[in-house]
């Protein structure tokens, strides 16, 4: 018998109710933050400080290759039912997984360490505002570039917290057999 | 909000997931490709008419309430941000005279309001309710299984195909997850009835007993899978394989018509 997956059942479950929650959590709370301060937050600002977060943890927790371009493909097809891009998420969530990972592979840096973390979260909530703002709101020029820059400030610090959330996550020893579970012994 | 599959007795109901899943990403790109407001308010009109026979129109209708305060919030968007001569959009265009509606100057703030930019605005709002409206039919009428068994058969990784339907499934437990979270942090002193901006404080106290939650479910759901030998084969089958019948050919046959429909109206403007 061959195996036709690469995750285990553990990170398959893992990826799946973390991009779900994801997923929810921005679903639930973006277009109210929107409202709630007169558009000063943007939902795609606010949606690129919790992406990043989720992506860092879930990269924290799982731990292979290529884990945020899954989680971002599940967030997609979640995203189109539920989030205001539609279906236009099943190209730019798993785009956005994909610069999480480039980040996390390149030298094999960890999401346990804040300044990758915060990198990555930087460039994907960038890459996400931009793309939003300016292909599916078709904003042009100054917005794109003063929400993108918002974007990656909200990214870099959303990397930040999910990088602390796993340090946090490891020092309660919730997940022993998980990737950061392993990491900590 | 009902946020799962319902089940009725319909032929919407019937169709095969992929079916639905064409119609879905049809609707979706022609809600970018068509620039025209008023055929944006008709694809809304059918999508709620496939609701109403689909037997689903009261909690379609619910969904749609939802989806309201987020379009008016990108109407108003951007109509004060668009700019006062009005710029080309990829997929929009305008119609009449750049007139200027409205101009209010408060020092160095201004606050504009143009035609183009109102045109955009309600574009945009009917652009985001008509891509959330056809999801709203696909969720209450098609069971998340079905969905995964669909993904499969189009030959994606059963891992995505699972990863997909699972977490479709999962969506309604995760936010009766977070209520139950709300209420137990509510019953032990949390002030979460104040204003939105000051809930934003308390949002580690939901998020951390949510996460904690969510890998105890991980766990469950992962030791459930493994005692279902799953991974054990390169090909999973299905007790209930989806059927691909004449009417779901037909379905997909006209969804294409109307994409196509779609696209040429743009090329011809």
């Amino acid at each position: 018998m061959t195996r036709s997956v690469h995750f285990p059942a553990r990170d398959v479950a893992l990826i799946t109710i973390f991009s779900a929650l994801v997923t929810v959590l921005v679903a639930l709370t973006a277009p109210a933050v929107t409202v709630a301060t007169a558009g000063i937050v943007p939902i795609p600002v606010w949606a690129s400080f919790i992406w990043p977060m989720g992506g860092v943890f879930i990269r924290a927790l799982v731990g292979r290759p290529f884990t945020n371009a899954f989680s971002g493909v599940v967030e997609g097809i979640v995203g189109s039912f539920i989030l205001p891009i539609g279906v236009f998420g099943l190209v730019v969530l798993p785009a956005q997984g994909l610069i999480l990972d480039a980040v996390f592979g390149w030298r094999r840096t960890k999401p346990t360490q804040l300044l990758p973390a915060v990198v990555a979260g930087a460039l994907a909530g960038v890459f996400f505002v931009f793309i939003i703002v300016y292909v599916f709101f078709e904003v042009r020029k100054p917005f794109p570039l003063v929400a993108s820059l918002l974007g990656g400030v909200a990214g870099s610090v959303s990397g930040g917290l999910g990088c602390l959330l796993a340090r946090h996550i490891i020092r309660l020893g919730i997940m022993p057999d998980s990737a950061i579970g392993r990491e900590a012994v | 909000m009902q946020a799962g599959y319902l089940p009725r007795s319909s032929f919407i109901h019937r169709l095969n997931p992929l079916t639905k899943l064409v119609w879905l990403c049809v609707a979706g790109s022609v809600s970018f490709i068509v620039p025209n407001p008023r055929l944006l308010a008709v694809m809304l009109v059918i999508v709620a008419a496939l609701a109403v026979m689909a037997r689903v129109g009261h909690p379609w209708l619910v969904f749609m309430r939802a989806a309201l305060l987020p379009a008016l919030a990108i109407t108003v968007i951007n109509v004060l941000m668009s700019p006062y001569h009005g710029d080309r959009m990829l997929f929009a265009s305008y119609s009449g005279d750049n007139r200027l509606l409205f101009h209010l100057a408060w020092g160095p703030l201004q606050l504009t309001v143009t035609a183009f930019g109102l045109q955009k605005g309600i574009l945009l709002g009917l652009r985001w309710l008509s891509l959330v409206a056809p999801a709203g039919v696909f969720i209450y009428t098609t069971r998340p299984e079905d969905f995964a068994a669909a993904l499969s058969r189009l030959r994606v990784p059963h891992s995505v195909a699972f990863a997909a339907g699972a977490a479709l499934r999962l969506i309604p437990v995760l936010i009766e997850d977070i209520v139950t979270v709300v209420a137990a942090q509510r019953a032990r002193g949390l002030q979460w009835d104040r204003r939105l901006i000051s809930r934003a404080r308390f949002l580690p106290v939901v998020i951390v007993p949510l996460i904690g939650c969510s890998i105890r479910r991980a766990t469950d759901m992962a030791a459930a899978m493994e005692t279902r030998a799953y991974g054990a084969t390169a090909h999973r089958t299905s007790c209930y394989p989806p059927h691909f019948r004449v009417v779901d050919a037909c379905a997909v046959g006209v969804s294409l018509v109307v994409l196509v429909a779609g696209i040429l109206s743009r090329v011809g403007t």
